[in-house]
């Protein structure tokens, strides 16, 4: 083309050069246009010479730039890609004479925009839809269209454009997409297909979830009506998460953060990748976690003022710290450490139970962990305490053994001496029966700290004894009872003078209204006080050696310690002898029974003959006060009383059997210094190298110890697990099935005999005599109800601090042994009860099962 | 099946006594038969009867002189004697000896006083402790030996159980009756004597050992599960240990003699029905209910011999005696009296013989308090089929103060019947051969007289 324009030019316009003419160049086509970066081929026609070449130049730069464009000699123009500010001038400019050229202003039009692609491809019904179209060529102003609809379009670049667009169109159609440049030019691209599809939906799942810190959770997301399935998630406003919201990866699995945000509380989005407009979200509802104890330490730990740190996971700051359910102050270092300060005292079974609760939203705890406890100063051993608690008081406690092994025995001792007295409440009116005075009694001995008083009177009880078969109300025994309390550290003449005098005694044994003998009716005086005071109070039937053996005669038969006339000289020694007289009531010989403060003499009936008793004589004529003071002290001072009573409390606090040696020691110090001082006579007992509970104290003798009796196993048994009580234990019925209604033993001869003997046995057993296959029974039924804290509601048995402990056998069993055989269960019964407690997995039965085994065991029925 | 009380403990016995229980025990054929005297024959002819002995022991020290008092010419000598307890002649329930003497019993045993005419109750008297006949002389003069603090409740307890006056002696003459019979309720490992209130020396054997009974007896928390199941187990392996220590075994044995008669009740229980007879509510009369109930499945238990110790406390009538000792008496009757009737509903009469003991007789003479003190002989009876009764068997002691029975000042009546002879006569009845009465009764060789004829 561009050589036919030239020809023809060259035809038309050859005549006038030939008239020497003035040059002249004329630019064809003109007028022109040419789009951006398109070409145009112009011609130039140059007349008048014979040179017809030119110069082509655009805006006066030969061939051109990029600015404006370029041109070739030829004369092909081809338009920049970009509209200058300056017009556009071509130039053909003759090389003949270079005076003479012609320009043109070409018109530059827009170039025909290329739309190569659609973003997204789909598009949802009725959902304003960002629409994204790529290609080139597109200038400024340029919109997209829907057809013949423009869109209000975004330039982005010549080679990007957006617009939005909502549709109504029928899903399924076919939207033509299109991308019209402005003016000068303006045209259309070729159209891009952009589909209609139902809206996207999103479902994230679990909707709502609860978790707890420390967990992970996999969420879902199900999208619908979309091709791309993908999803982009988010977690608390961040795409993929952060440190306070939890993170979430692109699997949607969620971990949340390590500390719980407030509120606690986690949007977890799922974005589609098809249609980002569409998502979906929901809420988590974040807890805390579930804490766990990976060490405490110290461990083992000692007693008294420990700092600690408890390492773990998932501690909440708000979290509470407890030590044997004892919540305690803490710092909290971190979800991984706390330390706390505190005082640490000798644990039920020598183990703390330490555990981190977290509070809600989820509270929960952590596993507990347990902890050996022993005691800071050791100058008992553990098992001597114990055992030495055994035999001074209604059974070790925690405390009382940190005590002995803290102080020493010597010590604790004169401690108990010194302690408040503890006591039976008033009587509040006449008809209360004796439940109320056995509640007192065992919240004494569960309860009050002055043990060994307490375990002294529960002695001296039963060895002058009262009963209430005949003494059923509770102010007919209070004061005798309460005498018990009052003497036990006191001296035995006192008892013996106090018994005799008491109103109680008087109605039981005959003491009050027994009168001079009637010659005139034959009435002779009551021998019951006497005859009883002698056999069971002081003396016995058989004169004895200090050490407790009977003297025996030449022919080796006992020999009595008193005739039958010592007994009715006895007998008339105390007559005259009434109940005290009720306050405001004028006193008469055969005063109604009272039984507040000591019986009263009347003279007129008391009898004043001369007398003799034990070998002593007394002259007649004497009142009856200072002949009762006078056949006490005969008695008293009798060389029996010294091995009857040590042989006696030996029994009751240690021993059925103890050595003649063991009495003797025992005897020697109630006979001297001071005769009678049953502080001297409770040490000496306590204390004896017999009694097993010294350093290095050696193997005990075969027949060493004492069948605990029901009140005691019942004691025993509920302070060594570490029971709490009200004021008002009612219990008493459990030691009455198992043979020993408390205040109603059977006679004066108590519930057994000093001198029982197990049946083709041989040894002396005193306790004994109330076992038998019954009682067996109601005394294991009487284990399992106190291990499963079935005893009622006045007394509760912390059985959850075993169950807590049942995770790990030889620490269940280790705390087992400690609490209840004073840590020295031996192998023989380890096996067999870990061989029961394998048969569940249930930790509270196993713990049960194995506090029953073991205190059903003779080793924990036996006292040794 | 646990053999405990079945088990064997020749300790401590003769070589006679051990060939003779051997031979009655275990085989009435070779040897053993051979060495076994005429006696054993007896007992396995008597094999597929049934005979049942019941003491009912009075403790405390009954006041038998107000139990069974003189009537016509002699209530004289009783009244003056203690006017100020002394039961009116007219309330008395007469029983005439079978000689015509006149008797009468206490009014509150009104209830057992019909058996009395029917010739199933007699009335055995002034029997006590004795070491062998004691004249009041002898007595005084201290000549012959006497039981070992008489007069002491614990003491006498003691003797009249174990018959064992003047040495000490751990087991009982109802065990030692048990001993020799025991082989009749073979191979029954359940234990021959029961007491059914607590130990009772009474009961207690060489070989045998008795066993206590209560209602609703078992273990609790034995519910059948696995884990219930391996805490049995546990418990009764660990009632093996063999630790060496005395009181452990002692603790042990009697544990696991619970758990075997538990289980042998229970297994029993289903053979026989409720019985209909209606007892006290007192503890005798309950006590002797448990004795009916076991009487009752006797079969099931596989029972032939069976002795039963039930006690009645408050006896030590010291002071108010008059009320006291009624009421008692009154229990003592209707509680016997329900027995008996449990009895008949059975069809047991003439195989069971219910009888009475106490430590001792209160004294004659009354003290200051409208009571009496501690004594030495006193009256018993014996109630059922096998009893030869309405009669007094023994000699009624002259009722006076430092008279011919008299002890001492008071009243204190030697006893004429010694508790070995009384008992004998039942153990005689019950099985055991005369030649083998010493065996239980040690000192019956000191008594001419071994029986008394009141027991068919």
């Amino acid at each position: 083309m561009r050589q036919s324009l030239a020809w023809l030019a060259f035809l038309g316009l050859a005549p006038f050069a030939a008239a020497q003419l003035p040059v002249t160049v004329a630019v064809t086509p003109n007028p022109s246009s040419v789009r951006l970066g398109s070409s145009l081929d112009y011609n130039a026609t140059v007349a008048n010479t014979t040179n017809t070449s030119v110069t082509w130049l655009v805006n006066d730069i030969v061939g051109g730039n990029s600015t404006y464009g370029t041109i070739n000699s030829s004369g092909l123009f081809t338009a920049p890609a970009v509209r200058p500010i300056a017009t556009i001038l071509i130039k053909a400019k003759s090389v003949a004479d270079p005076t003479k050229f012609h320009q043109v202003a070409p018109s530059i039009l827009n170039p025909y925009p290329v739309a190569s692609a659609i973003s997204p491809a789909y598009i949802n019904v009725n959902l304003p839809t960002q629409l994204k179209v790529t290609g080139s060529k597109f200038i400024a102003g340029a919109q997209i269209y829907n057809g013949s609809t423009a869109l209000v379009t975004t330039f982005v670049s010549a080679t990007e454009l957006r617009a939005s667009l909502t549709t109504s169109a029928t899903p399924g159609t076919t939207l033509k997409i299109s991308v019209k440049n402005p003016d000068p030019g303006g045209a259309f691209s070729a159209q891009l297909n952009l589909i209609t599809t139902p809206p996207v939906t999103l479902t994230v799942s679990p909707d709502a979830p609860t978790m707890r810190l420390g967990t992970t959770k996999d969420f879902n997301a199900t999208v619908n009506n979309a091709v791309i399935k993908t999803v982009t998630w988010w977690a608390g406003g961040a795409k993929g998460g952060n440190s306070a919201s939890g993170t979430i990866d692109v699997n949607g699995l969620y971990t949340p953060p390590s500390v719980l945000p407030n509120p606690p509380q986690v949007v977890i989005k799922a974005v589609s990748d098809q249609d980002t407009i569409a998502y979906d979200a929901t809420t988590v509802n974040l807890q805390h976690g579930v804490p766990s104890i990976s060490a405490v330490s110290p461990s083992p730990m000692k007693t008294g003022s420990n700092t600690i740190t408890i390492d773990g996971n998932l501690f909440a700051k708000t979290a509470k710290v407890t030590i044997d359910g004892v919540a305690m102050p803490f710092t909290w270092i971190s979800p991984t450490r706390i330390n706390l300060t505190t005082t640490v005292k000798l644990p039920i079974g020598g183990y703390s139970r330490f555990q981190v609760v977290n509070p809600d939203p989820g509270t929960a705890g952590s596993s507990v962990r347990a902890v050996p406890i022993s005691s800071l100063k050791e100058t008992v051993s553990y098992a001597n305490a114990v055992r030495f608690l055994e035999q001074a008081t209604f059974g070790p406690t925690p405390e009382s053994i940190q005590r002995v092994i803290e102080i020493g025995r010597e010590a604790w001792i004169e401690e108990q001496f010194a302690a408040p007295q503890s006591n039976y409440d008033d009587a509040t009116d006449t008809s209360m029966d004796l439940s109320a005075m056995q509640k007192d009694f065992f919240r004494n001995a569960l309860k009050k700290p002055d043990q060994l008083r307490q375990r002294m009177a529960f002695a001296l009880g039963q060895l002058f004894v009262v009963s209430g078969n005949e003494l059923g109300q509770y102010w007919k025994m209070l004061s005798y009872q309460r005498m018990f309390i009052r003497n036990a550290f006191l001296g035995y003449f006192t008892v013996i003078k106090e018994v005799t005098l008491a109103p109680a005694m008087g109605e039981y044994l005959d003491m009050a209204n027994n009168g001079k003998p009637d010659p005139t009716k034959g009435l002779v005086p009551n021998e019951n006080y006497a005859r009883e005071n002698l056999q069971l109070f002081t003396i016995g039937l058989d004169l004895l050696n200090n050490d407790g053996t009977k003297k025996l005669s030449p022919a080796g038969q006992p020999i009595p310690a008193y005739t039958e006339e010592d007994v009715k000289q006895l007998s008339l020694m105390l007559t005259g002898w009434t109940y005290p007289p009720q306050p405001g009531v004028i006193s008469v010989w055969k005063n109604p029974p009272y039984y507040y403060g000591n019986m009263v003499p009347f003279e007129d009936y008391h009898d004043t003959s001369n007398k003799f008793l034990l070998g002593y004589s007394l002259s007649g004529g004497r009142s009856a006060a200072s002949e009762l003071d006078y056949a006490l002290l005969v008695i008293f001072n009798h060389p029996n009383v010294g091995p009857f009573v040590a042989y006696r409390l030996i029994q009751k606090l240690v021993t059925s059997n103890p050595s003649p040696a063991y009495v003797n020691r025992v005897a020697n110090a109630f006979n001297s210094p001071s005769r009678g001082d049953l502080k001297a006579v409770v040490r000496a007992i306590l204390l004896d190298p017999e009694a097993g509970t010294h350093p290095g104290a050696t193997a005990l003798p075969a027949s060493q110890g004492h069948l605990r009796e029901p009140v005691l196993l019942m004691t025993t048994l509920l302070r060594s697990l570490g029971a709490t009580a009200t004021d008002e234990p009612s219990i008493a019925n459990y030691s009455q099935a198992m043979g020993q209604r408390l205040f109603y033993p059977p006679s004066v001869f108590n519930y057994y005999s000093p001198f029982y003997r197990i049946p083709n046995a041989g040894v002396i057993a005193p306790e004994f005599q109330l076992l038998n296959p019954t009682t067996a029974l109601e005394r294991i039924n009487f284990v399992h109800y106190a291990v499963n804290n079935s005893l009622g509601s006045s007394v509760t048995v912390p059985v959850q601090h075993f169950e807590q402990l049942a995770g790990n056998n030889d620490i269940l069993l280790d705390a087992v042994s400690k609490a209840l055989l004073r840590g020295q269960m031996q192998a023989d019964m380890k096996t067999s009860i870990l061989n029961a407690i394998n048969s569940t997995t249930d930790s509270k039965t196993r713990a049960r099962m194995a506090l029953y085994l073991a205190a059903t065991s003779s080793r924990f029925q036996v006292q040794r | 099946m646990s053999r405990k009380f079945a088990k064997r403990n020749f300790s401590g016995q003769s070589r006679r006594e051990f060939l003779l229980k051997t031979g009655r025990v275990v085989s009435t054929v070779g040897a053993a038969a051979a060495l076994a005297p005429f006696g054993a024959v007896n007992a396995f002819a008597q094999a597929s009867d049934y005979k049942a002995m019941v003491c009912i022991f009075q403790f405390g020290g009954n006041d038998a002189n107000n139990m069974v008092v003189p009537m016509g010419a002699r209530y004289a000598e009783y009244a003056a004697g203690r006017p100020s307890i002394a039961i009116p002649q007219a309330s008395l329930l007469s029983t005439p000896t079978a000689g015509g003497e006149a008797f009468g019993l206490h009014p509150s045993l009104a209830p057992i006083h019909a058996h009395y005419a029917a010739k199933r109750l007699a009335i055995v008297a002034n029997v006590g402790m004795l070491v062998r006949p004691t004249t009041k002389a002898e007595y005084k003069a201290n000549s012959v030996p006497v039981p070992m603090n008489l007069f002491s409740h614990s003491d006498q307890q003691m003797q009249w159980q174990n018959a064992s006056p003047n040495a000490p002696s751990s087991t009982g003459w109802g065990g030692r009756v048990a001993d020799r019979l025991q082989g009749l309720n073979a191979p029954s490992s359940f234990p021959p004597s029961v007491a059914i209130n607590g130990n009772a020396l009474q009961l207690i054997g060489l070989e045998t050992k008795p066993t206590t009974v209560a209602d609703g007896f078992g273990i609790s928390g034995n519910d059948g599960s696995a884990a219930a199941n391996a805490r049995q187990a546990s418990l009764q392996e660990m009632l093996q240990f063999d630790s060496g220590v005395v009181l452990f075994q002692a603790a042990n044995t009697v544990l696991n003699d619970g758990i075997a008669v538990v289980k042998l009740i229970q297994d029993a229980a289903s053979s026989a029905g409720p019985l209909t007879t209606a007892f006290p509510g007192s503890s005798l009369g309950q006590q002797l209910a448990q004795v009916a109930k076991i009487v009752q499945i006797r079969a099931a238990l596989g029972m032939k011999r069976q002795i039963f110790f039930v006690t009645q406390g408050g006896y030590d009538t010291h002071d108010g005696q008059l009320p006291t000792h009624a009421n008692l008496l009154a229990d003592l009757a209707a509680s016997m009296q329900a027995f008996y009737n449990a009895t008949v509903e059975m069809g047991v009469t003439d195989q069971v013989v219910t009888f009475t003991e106490s430590e001792f007789n209160r004294t004659f003479n009354p003290n200051g308090n409208v009571g009496t003190d501690h004594a030495w002989g006193g009256h018993c009876l014996a109630l059922g089929g096998p009893v030869k009764g309405g009669d007094m068997y023994g000699q009624f002691p002259t009722l006076a103060l430092t008279g011919p029975d008299d002890s001492g000042t008071r009243g204190n009546w030697i006893p004429t019947t010694s508790l070995d002879q009384y008992g004998a006569t039942f153990a005689q009845w019950f099985g055991v051969h005369p030649i083998d009465l010493p065996l239980v009764f040690p000192n019956i060789v000191n008594f001419p007289v071994k029986t008394l004829p009141f027991m068919v």
